[in-house]
């Protein structure tokens, strides 16, 4: 599989790129308030997953029968589950375990998923062809055929949807990092420091991959989006998280069945998983925007 | 070049074969069938009665090779399910999918392209905005959020679509939406980017200097260049789609693979599973080589990279 | 001034709010999907396999009443009642059934039925080579079965067995013998059924639809209506989506939240009907360090869940107490002398103080993703209240199946149990009997009796042998019984149909429009 990187053969004259850029003058007004509030929410959600308890109003698995599909009142912001549970606290607790789980997946493939690009990219050969056999035969199974197949193999615990995740998404990584390092690879700067006599190692360590850690961690915070709405749609297919867990896409799978009846179940937590990825998303623009410039601004191909 | 043909050949055909090594051997780890298909009165000496007329009782080396002998000859067993051949019922399901991937690539490149196109031109304007927003939202909540969404606005709410099943345009409509949006969000912010960078290359500057219209500069020079990335999303976009096809089939109840494979799954229904899973490889591996081959053509350099 | 994007953003919220908001569509009562001569049903699943004899018998259910015929059926409430025999004969000894033959008994292809094809079809079960999923049923019961003449068949057993009519009568499908023989393979009779029953096949689109249609050879009474059409909607809102859109008449397996929302609809009639499966959680007693062996631990288990609270929450009301594994809607063996185990959480701490658990213990429950995920967290819940902490362990449907056959699903466990054939035995014998496969649960004295009621064919006597048998497993608190929960249908209003009561097979045959 071809990797075009992005616009190689547009991009001015080279050289080092990772400086703070002054945010760019056109960033309206509007594009600022967008950029606040997605802060904010970010802000929110890291204190509902880092200090849960202290929000809800309700114990999440405080089960109470008599209150069954209560609508939202003052008493339930976000009304009450099947068996009387506070879908406010719930949403709550849940941030916890879907932050844990984003977190993981992302660190874990880009990490390896990287680290296996930029190897591609830098050596080449050998290892550059194994990497992308091996991420295009992830990329011809589709994440969900995956899931549902090793989900039934090796069961369904937290560290294994983890894996399964984590499977799923490391190609991505390891494309587009290799793209950028074949790219810089080529640069002149690169060449006039191994004209100079430099090793490979001191060239990867000193020149590339503190360029390609802008990207890394731009790539990062989009994937994440990705990641909680894979695991979303894991939980709806049945393979999420196991109660007593509970995360929003296990929220959301839980209550689509009575969008009928108590449309609230599904619908606050569905609403608090798009804020958040909503949000996760407008940051990595803005931190795009900070660190990279130069660099092409969708870094999902 | 047909020496790159037949490299990228050989390439395809070992993902495939990979990819099916793979699920043959982790399907068979979540369990036997026998387990579904006799009652709790069965006892384990029945079980392997069934299981040795099924033929699983051999190594799994065995049953493999057995398996890849039977796929020489287009053969993809029968399946424990349905008692029919394997390979008709991926096939006989392979249709609908296509059908709604394919919709669904249109939908997003007719919605994305113009709206990413727009929002580079008109950087800062409403166009951009709503571009911004609609791209991250497609892309913020799972496809069976937005499907069960639709139904009930434009099936129950409406009445103007059907709540799901297969047969007319009509059927189709929503399932693709549900499915092209997500996509559309990807193609609307790549080419939006895309173009951004081309439009703020020197040769775009320089048909500017050469006195050209702005719309043919756009349109002629820019676009063409632009596009390029947007292609190769696409094709990744194709493994995506159909992960995300699964939960939108479920929910419409659209008779394609993504259906079947869990359907084939939860029933462990090997037969069909490896099929399934043969056949969506192969295809996408297919449409991977034909996209390279057309980059070969078009820059020979690729060739030897 | 409001940033556009702002402006969009409150009008895309305006449009979601206004949706939650809206009343549901009203079906289209009165107005057939298709036409009054068709009938379109959806079902959550495919029923996969046209084999009924291959079929297990949770896929057989949605059409094998339809399309085949067996010696005995089963009548609406599950009372045996004749259908391809007339009549049936049982030895002093137990071990030779007779039944003699209805005449005048054509298949779909014109063959007329003969004892020849009960034979053949019996046989078949038992050949390995079919991969029936009835086998293990006939096959250490079975020795030979005779064809005297065209009109009667005998069939030798090698033990008494009280059940046999029922389990003629839930398993034993006829096909034709010529035919069946002539095909190439055994696989092929799927792709092309052939039974005695009032509809035939039409067509088979893997995934979309099965088609049946009238049979006009029929040997029983002409069904009313002519085509009917399965359609396979797995989401469970999809399918009430599609009924209320009038886009199928009749939906199975509506979940209880929806029936109220339906029940509002004037288009539609909803039925509520015992599902005759008792919703329980299973217990494995035998091992002696377990506090499950105690029996005083688990009667506590009993006295602390609210089951009538579980009942009205989890299932909107729409299931009946439970006071033992064998439900009231059973045609017979079912104890409704017997009384639930009320909720009585002091009593239960108290025993469990008794049994020498006062800080209670530590254990875990599977539970199959199919059930009602509240039942179980609400279980555990009160559970909790009296000191047992329990993991709730979710598990899908093959490894729960797997782990129970090779009992490796303890200590706990909830379960169903479907039944094809009316008769107790099949629960108490799955799950009670020493020899189980579902179960650890070694009672001598309830062995005894189930021993004893192996060879009883005689009702009365087999519904008192099996309320002893139920009075005692209560008593000694054999498992935790719960709900019996009902099967939901909602139907077109002017569709009369009415659906099989403690059972899930679908038969049309006295279906109509009005």
């Amino acid at each position: 599989m071809v990797d075009i990187p992005l616009s190689g053969f547009l991009r001015r004259p080279a050289e080092p790129v990772l400086k703070l850029a002054p945010l760019r003058r056109r960033l309206g007004a509007g594009r600022r308030l967008q950029r606040g509030l997605a802060m904010l929410v970010s802000v929110v959600i890291l204190a509902f997953a880092l200090f849960g308890p202290i929000f809800e109003p309700f114990d999440p698995q405080a089960i109470d029968l008599s209150a069954s599909f209560q609508p939202p009142s003052a008493e339930h912001w976000f009304g009450t589950d099947q068996i009387g549970r506070d879908v406010l606290s719930r949403v709550v607790e849940a941030t916890r375990l879907t932050l844990l789980i984003t977190g993981c997946v992302v660190a874990l493939a880009g990490g390896l998923g990287g680290l296996a690009g930029i190897g591609a990219g830098y050596f080449g050969g050998a290892l550059d062809a194994l990497v992308m056999r091996l991420a295009d035969i992830q990329l011809a199974l589709p994440a969900i055929i995956l899931a549902m197949v090793l989900a039934g193999a090796v069961g369904q615990t937290l560290p294994n949807l983890v894996l399964v995740l984590t499977l799923a998404s490391w190609a991505r990584f390891a494309r587009v990092l290799r793209g950028e390092v074949l790219s810089l690879r080529t640069r002149d700067f690169i060449l006039l420091v191994r004209l100079a006599g430099a090793s490979r190692g001191w060239i990867m360590l000193r020149h590339i991959l503190p360029n390609v850690v802008g990207t890394l961690v731009v790539l990062a915070t989009i994937e994440a989006g990705s990641v909680i709405v894979l695991e979303a749609t894991l939980s709806f297919l049945g393979l999420g998280i196991q109660p007593p867990g509970i995360s929003w896409g296990g929220l959301i799978a839980e209550g689509r069945g009575f969008l009928g009846a108590a449309w609230w179940v599904c619908a606050c937590p569905g609403l608090a998983l798009m804020l958040a990825v909503l949000a996760v998303n407008l940051l990595g623009d803005a931190l795009r925007d900070r660190l990279n410039p130069l660099l092409p601004s969708d870094l999902s191909s | 070049m047909l020496i790159y043909l037949l490299k990228r050949l050989a390439q395809s055909a070992i993902t495939v074969l990979f990819v099916v090594a793979i699920i043959f051997v982790v399907i068979r780890l979540i369990g036997d069938p026998t387990h579904l298909l006799l009652p709790p009165e069965a006892t384990e000496a029945d079980r392997v009665v069934l299981r040795h007329q099924m033929g699983l009782d051999r190594p799994v080396l065995v049953q493999f090779g057995a398996y890849l002998a039977q796929l020489a000859r287009g053969d993809f067993g029968i399946s424990y399910r349905f008692s029919l051949p394997a390979g008709q019922v991926a096939l006989h399901a392979l249709p609908p999918t296509l059908m709604l991937a394919s919709a669904a690539l249109v939908l997003a490149l007719g919605i994305g392209i113009p709206l990413g196109v727009a929002a580079a031109i008109w950087p800062g304007s409403v166009v951009d905005q709503f571009g911004q927003i609609f791209a991250v939202l497609g892309q913020a909540a799972p496809p069976f959020f937005f499907s069960l969404l639709f139904v009930k606005l434009f099936s129950l709410h409406w009445a103007w679509l059907p709540t799901g099943g297969y047969g007319t345009p009509a059927h189709l409509v929503l399932p693709a939406l549900a499915l092209g949006w997500f996509a559309a969000a990807g193609v609307a912010r790549l080419t939006r980017s895309s173009m951004t960078d081309v439009l703020g290359a020197e040769f775009v500057k320089f048909a500017r200097i050469k006195g050209l219209a702005e719309q043919e500069v756009i349109l002629r020079h820019a676009l063409r260049n632009a596009l390029l990335p947007v292609v190769t999303y696409v094709t990744l976009q194709f493994g995506l789609l159909i992960g995300g096809a699964v939960s939108v089939e479920v929910v419409f109840a659209w008779p394609g693979i993504g259906q079947l494979l869990y359907d084939s799954i939860n029933n462990l229904d090997y037969t069909v599973v490896q099929a399934a899973v043969t056949l969506t490889a192969a295809i996408f591996v297919l449409i991977n080589l034909l996209v390279d081959v057309a980059y070969a053509l078009i820059d020979p350099r690729i060739q030897h990279g | 001034m409001i940033p556009s994007r702002f402006r969009l953003a409150l009008l895309g919220a305006a449009i979601l709010s206004s949706l939650s908001l809206t009343a549901p569509a009203q079906a289209i009562g009165g107005k057939p999907a298709v036409d009054k001569d068709t009938l379109v049903v959806a079902l959550s699943a495919e029923p996969g396999n046209l084999d009924p004899q291959v079929a297990p018998s949770v896929d057989s259910a949605k059409f094998a009443w339809n399309v085949f015929d067996t010696l005995y059926g089963f009548d609406r409430t599950g009372k045996l009642e004749p259908r391809l025999a007339l009549s049936h004969e049982v030895s002093a000894d137990g071990l030779t059934h007779s039944f003699r033959l209805r005449d005048g008994v054509t298949f779909h292809n014109g063959d007329p039925f003969t004892s020849a094809d009960v034979k053949y079809s019996l046989e078949r079960i038992l050949d390995p080579v079919t991969k029936s999923t009835r086998r293990p049923y006939f096959i250490n019961l079975v020795t030979s079965i005779d064809a005297p003449d065209a009109h009667s068949v005998v069939v030798h057993l090698s033990q008494p067995d009280g059940a046999f009519l029922n389990k003629v009568a839930g398993y034993l499908y006829i096909v034709p013998k010529a035919y069946t023989q002539a095909l190439p393979s055994p696989e092929a009779f799927a792709q092309a059924p052939i039974g005695t029953g009032p509809y035939k096949f039409v067509r088979h689109e893997v995934g979309r639809s099965l088609e049946l249609t009238r049979f006009d050879g029929f040997w029983g009474e002409r069904p009313a209506i002519r085509n009917i059409v399965f359609r396979f909607i797995a989401e469970p809102s999809s399918r009430v989506h599609a009924v209320l859109a009038g886009e199928v008449d009749l939906v199975t397996e509506v979940a209880a939240s929806d029936v109220d929302t339906l029940k509002t609809n004037h288009g539609l009639e909803v039925l509520s009907i015992p599902g005759g499966s008792p919703l329980h959680v299973r217990i494995y007693s035998k091992d002696p360090t377990s506090p499950l062996h105690n029996r005083d631990v688990r009667l506590a288990l009993n006295y602390a869940i609210d089951k009538d609270a579980i009942i009205k929450s989890v299932f909107r009301g729409l299931a009946s107490p439970l006071t033992s594994i064998i439900p009231s809607s059973y045609p017979y063996g079912a104890n409704p002398t017997l009384k639930p185990y009320p909720y009585d959480p002091q009593k239960a701490r108290q025993l469990l103080a008794q049994a020498g658990y006062p800080k209670g213990f530590e254990t875990s429950v599977y539970f199959p993703a199919v059930f009602a995920r509240g039942a179980g967290e609400a279980v555990v819940a009160y559970w909790g209240q009296i000191g047992v902490k329990a993991q709730l362990k979710v598990i899908d449907y093959v490894a729960f199946n797997r782990i129970n056959n090779v009992h490796q699903s303890g200590p706990l466990a909830f379960s169903e149990f479907g039944n094809a054939i009316y008769d107790p035995i099949h629960v108490i014998g799955g799950s009670v009997s020493r020899t189980g496969t579902w179960s650890d649960y070694d009672n001598p004295e309830i062995q005894a009796l189930i021993d004893r009621i192996e060879s009883v064919s005689d009702l009365e006597q087999r519904d008192a042998g099996f309320r002893e048998i139920l009075r005692r497993t209560q008593e000694d608190g054999q498992a935790i019984p719960l709900a019996e929960l009902a099967l939901n249908y909602a139907q077109d209003s002017a569709l009369q149909w009415q659906p099989q009561i403690g059972g899930w097979s679908l038969s049309f045959r006295q279906a109509a429009w009005k």
